[in-house]
């Protein structure tokens, strides 16, 4: 695993806070994804993004955002979100940077799930189901393709 | 023939006519070209080999083996996100397939401007021509325009501005919408299917997962370049090296291998900035279906800088990772995705004469095992300028407004934070937002220019060889000199045809 066990919570919480989706229902999944994902990249982007999530969820970096002596898993889920936008408007460049690694990784790792695509109204892949999904081979939802008649090949 | 690192004999000394570094357009090409005539031609590509039957509509199994850095890279500072193919037939594999020809006052422009009288539209004509007939280059059918890009012919039309059917390279296109993972039903008619195929029927030789790193020129007609597969070292000699690694990695490569006199490898970076709204919508829209950017928008002003509109699919990965909003709102309002469209911005940058932006080596460092070492690390550095911001952020309002005259109930521009938009009269308010590095999403899928090609102070002349190292060719994306304004992928093909028809690698 790149990140520790013990900052499971806290990447948890950022999902949970950057995505609005329950920590609980993120899971296991997406803890092992964003390992996995940022496994894959060059060294100095790991230790990069290894040292971001350490800073993002110290007392100091709280304190000095929002005057709050505390972790970011002990803020209030109001005083979390307050955080994070708060290091996204930042006149401070690294900051607004911050937020955008971790707004992208927790993005990828929840939604590169393809069993999530249902949850967004996703018809699932095409493979196999080109007749089923919104292709030019199904009538119903283009019908006046010549491929969904059947006049082409 | 293909070799893997399954298939390779583990023959580390190769000796070739041309060895060719990268797959995408230029070097595809170029292999085509050149194999045709009789040389042996060898290509080294740093992807996986991809066919269809890897492409099965899977983000986490796919992103990591068809794009560079697993679709992280980007600028130094993360504001402008570039997603670029890694895999054999390069960008190409995973494009949205948009084949449009350079526009003729970009080349009367290359002709002033760098000296590139040969480059004119006369001149590029017939190989544009070929290369259509190549790629099977037509206009989308009008039954097979989508919904989300039926807004932008509808929207344009209301708002009067200029629109038009895209042509895209396809065969039997059923639109799933998948573009960006690989064509799983090789309709796409990319490189790997079309100028790669060709090469490698006329005898050229592709060696894939073989990174070059470096390229030695000893005498004009014979040059080293190293490569590495399965971590050894195989050593390629070669009469003519072409580099065609793409404008990001083409100079990277230029600058390890010490081959930087002339000062310019590397710089003009242009990228086409892009940015973005999503709107949401009573109707089905199925933007993670159907084929895309089959429709465009276009303002360009009598400079011929401005900016393009366009509707690309949504791969579901896209749409979570760029939505614009956080919080507790973010995943009850992408549970509308399936009745949401998504018109992106896309701009010709160097309206204010030149761009801002370098690709180069910096000195970075490694912690590992308590321990630090210094390395060098790619970088990417980037600046809007001012007339570029500013038709950002106008191709962004006719965005907007083209959304809410097609029935959109709600808009959010890509900027952070995302105003919730619910009324055309609101489209003029994007200009207000504080235009600051990750303040508004950026990305690109265009780079290109910094092996700028000039009669002038450029990196390589009309031929596509280099000033200062004869013998040793770029061919790709870096040699056009200034941002084409126009998906990039036909100019490319056709001025690498046209520099090999000029000059024929002085074989």
């Amino acid at each position: 695993m790149i990140f520790p066990e013990k900052q499971n919570e806290l990447l948890l919480c950022i999902g949970e806070t950057i995505l609005g989706i329950p920590a609980e229902n993120l899971g296991d999944d997406f803890i092992q994804e964003i390992n996995r994902y940022v496994g894959l990249l060059d060294d100095y982007l790991i230790k990069d993004l290894k040292n971001l999530v350490t800073m993002f969820g110290s007392r100091a970096m709280v304190f000095m955002r929002l005057f709050k002596f505390k972790k970011f898993v002990g803020l209030s889920p109001t005083d979390r979100l307050r955080y994070v936008k708060s290091w996204g408007t930042s006149r401070i460049p690294l900051l607004r940077t911050g937020y955008t690694a971790l707004r992208s990784l927790c993005g990828w790792a929840y939604y590169s799930n393809d069993d999530h695509g249902e949850e967004l109204g996703h018809l699932g892949k095409t493979i196999g189901r080109e007749k089923e999904t919104p292709t030019l081979l199904s009538p119903q939802f283009y019908p006046n393709s010549p491929l969904a008649r059947g006049d082409m090949k | 023939m293909i070799i893997t690192p399954e298939t390779w004999d583990k023959n580390k000394e190769i000796t070739t006519d041309i060895a060719i570094i990268g797959s995408g357009c230029g070097g595809a090409m170029t292999a085509a070209r050149l194999s045709e005539q009789g040389y042996s031609v060898i290509i080294i590509e740093e992807g996986e080999y991809v066919s269809k039957d890897d492409f099965d509509q899977n983000a986490r199994n796919l992103v990591p083996r068809l794009y560079r850095q697993n679709a992280s890279l980007g600028t130094d500072d993360q504001s402008i996100r570039i997603l670029q193919g890694k895999a054999f037939g390069g960008s190409t594999t995973v494009n949205w397939m948009t084949s449009l020809r350079t526009p003729d006052w970009v080349l009367e422009e290359w002709a002033e401007r760098f000296g590139l009288n040969e480059y004119l539209p006369e001149h590029l004509g017939k190989h544009f021509e070929m290369i259509e007939k190549r790629l099977n280059v037509h206009q989308v059918p009008d039954y097979a325009i989508s919904p989300y890009n039926r807004i932008i012919l509808d929207g344009a039309k209301m708002l009067d501005l200029h629109q038009k059917v895209l042509p895209n390279n396809s065969k039997d296109c059923i639109g799933c919408g998948s573009c960006g993972l690989g064509c799983p039903y090789d309709a796409k008619q990319d490189m790997r299917l079309t100028y790669l195929k060709d090469a490698l029927e006329n005898g050229a030789t592709a060696y894939t997962s073989t990174h070059a790193y470096q390229i030695s020129p000893e005498s004009r007609d014979r040059h080293i370049v190293k490569a590495t597969m399965q971590n050894q070292t195989i050593r390629f000699q070669a009469k003519r090296v072409v580099v065609s690694g793409s404008a990001i990695m083409s100079p990277l490569l230029l600058q390890s291998s010490g081959l930087t006199k002339g000062g310019q490898v590397g710089k003009n970076l242009s990228l086409h900035p892009v940015t973005a709204a999503i709107g949401q919508y009573d109707s089905e829209m199925h933007p993670t279906y159907g084929i895309p950017q089959s429709a465009t928008a276009e303002y360009f002003d009598d400079t011929g800088y401005g900016y393009w509109l366009e509707a690309p699919d949504l791969e579901l990965f896209l749409a979570g990772v760029n939505f614009p909003i956080i919080g507790p709102q973010r995943h009850e309002e992408l549970k509308k995705l399936s009745k949401s469209a998504v018109i992106i911005v896309l701009v010709r940058d160097g309206a204010d004469g030149k761009t801002d932006g370098e690709v180069r080596w910096r000195r970075g460092y490694n912690k590992q095992n308590g321990r630090i070492t210094l390395k060098k690390v790619p970088s990417i550095r980037y600046r809007v300028s001012p007339t570029d911001r500013k038709h950002l952020m106008m191709g962004l309002e006719t965005a907007i407004k083209i959304m809410f005259s097609t029935g959109a109930k709600r808009v959010f521009p890509f900027l952070n934070p995302s105003p919730e938009l619910t009324d055309i009269s609101q489209a003029p308010e994007v200009h207000k937002h504080p235009f600051q590095p990750n303040r508004i999403s950026l990305f690109s899928a265009h780079p290109q220019g910094t092996c700028r090609m000039s009669k002038g102070k450029g990196v390589v002349d009309e031929t596509g060889q280099m000033k200062h190292y004869p013998g040793v060719y770029v061919l790709d994306g870096s040699i056009l000199p200034t941002a084409v304004g126009v998906n990039p992928m036909i100019s490319i093909l056709a001025s690498v045809s046209r520099a090999i028809e000029l000059g024929n690698l002085n074989l």
